[in-house]
């Protein structure tokens, strides 16, 4: 959808896309969470650290507006997992399912989590 | 132990600058058929003194030449269940896309009470987002009666106008169920 703005003059000034972009946190988290390769990575690092990533997205599920901060919460948890254990075709996948449901992070060569610079 | 309400500045604050709001309860975001040449008043309350600089509503449906204005009357002296003397009005806002149209008005300064809300548009093609009849409505201020359980009236109608009028009178409007979903923004 367009935002168009016009001066007292009636004449058009700015315009700008403001469609919203849906975060699908549900779509990105059910494959994520149920595939071996997960199960694996969480099962061989810290059990704490684990299940405090699971319940950080739960928490992003249920957030109206996903802000920068939540998600570096989130990247502090996710690159303290043991992320060696990862190979290239899991990320390659894994950014795959995150660019379907727009969420606001992809994950680097190393299994990292990268913040999209568009996030405020 | 005392609890802390903030600093002075932020507990004083009715309206964030910078901030857009609804001028009027929102309900589910119909679409609204425009009628040419008709003004559409719905009244709303500021909860506090505010600057406003910006007006705004969405278009569902554009018309290939039609324009629209948005402004804000003070309720009518003698009775104030209806509009009165207008206060600002954008320019007239091109329609022949759809989007969120926000037109920039003088920094007006408006005290806290109640306002009237008023659209105009030359076209009887438009669709914009508003209420209609839904039970959040404006019954609040122009009241309803003991059986409307599905119909509540939003606002006033005003046939024939060419423009937003300067000042209305209570045999230039017809009671009518639809409000559109105006916005201000607060001066940053």
């Amino acid at each position: 959808m367009k935002h168009q703005v016009f001066n007292q003059e009636g004449i058009l000034i700015e315009e700008v896309d403001v469609s919203p972009t849906f975060v699908n946190v549900t779509g990105f988290m059910m494959p994520i969470f149920n595939s071996p390769e997960y199960m694996n990575l969480a099962l061989n690092s810290n059990l704490l650290i684990a299940s405090r990533l699971e319940s950080l997205m739960l928490r992003l599920e249920n957030l109206p507006m996903i802000t920068k901060l939540d998600i570096e919460v989130l990247k502090m948890t996710w690159d303290a997992m043991n992320l060696q254990l990862l190979t290239s075709e899991n990320i390659e996948s894994w950014n795959e399912i995150a660019s379907q449901c727009n969420m606001p992070f992809r994950f680097g060569a190393d299994g990292s989590l990268l913040i999209n610079l568009t996030v405020e | 132990m005392p609890i802390s309400l903030g600093t002075e500045a932020e507990y004083k604050r009715g309206y964030k600058p910078g901030n857009v709001y609804f001028a009027c309860p929102v309900s589910s975001a119909s679409s609204v058929t425009s009628l040419a040449n008709m003004v559409r008043y719905a009244p709303f309350t500021l909860k506090d003194d505010v600057t406003i600089d910006r007006l705004s509503l969405e278009i569902a449906a554009a018309a290939s030449g039609a324009l629209m204005k948005i402004a804000i009357f003070y309720p009518s002296l003698i009775t104030k269940d209806i509009p009165g003397q207008r206060i600002i009005s954008t320019a007239s806002l091109d329609c022949s896309t759809t989007g969120i149209k926000t037109g920039i008005v003088a920094d007006t300064f408006l005290k806290k009470g109640d306002y009237w809300g008023a659209t105009w548009t030359n076209s009887g093609a438009i669709g914009f987002r508003g209420n209609n009849g839904l039970p959040v409505s404006m019954e609040y201020l122009i009241g309803t009666n003991e059986q409307a359980f599905t119909l509540f009236w939003c606002g006033y109608t005003q046939s024939n106008v060419t423009d937003i009028p300067l000042s209305v009178v209570e045999s230039d409007l017809a009671q009518n169920r639809i409000a559109p979903f105006i916005k201000f923004r607060v001066k940053p």
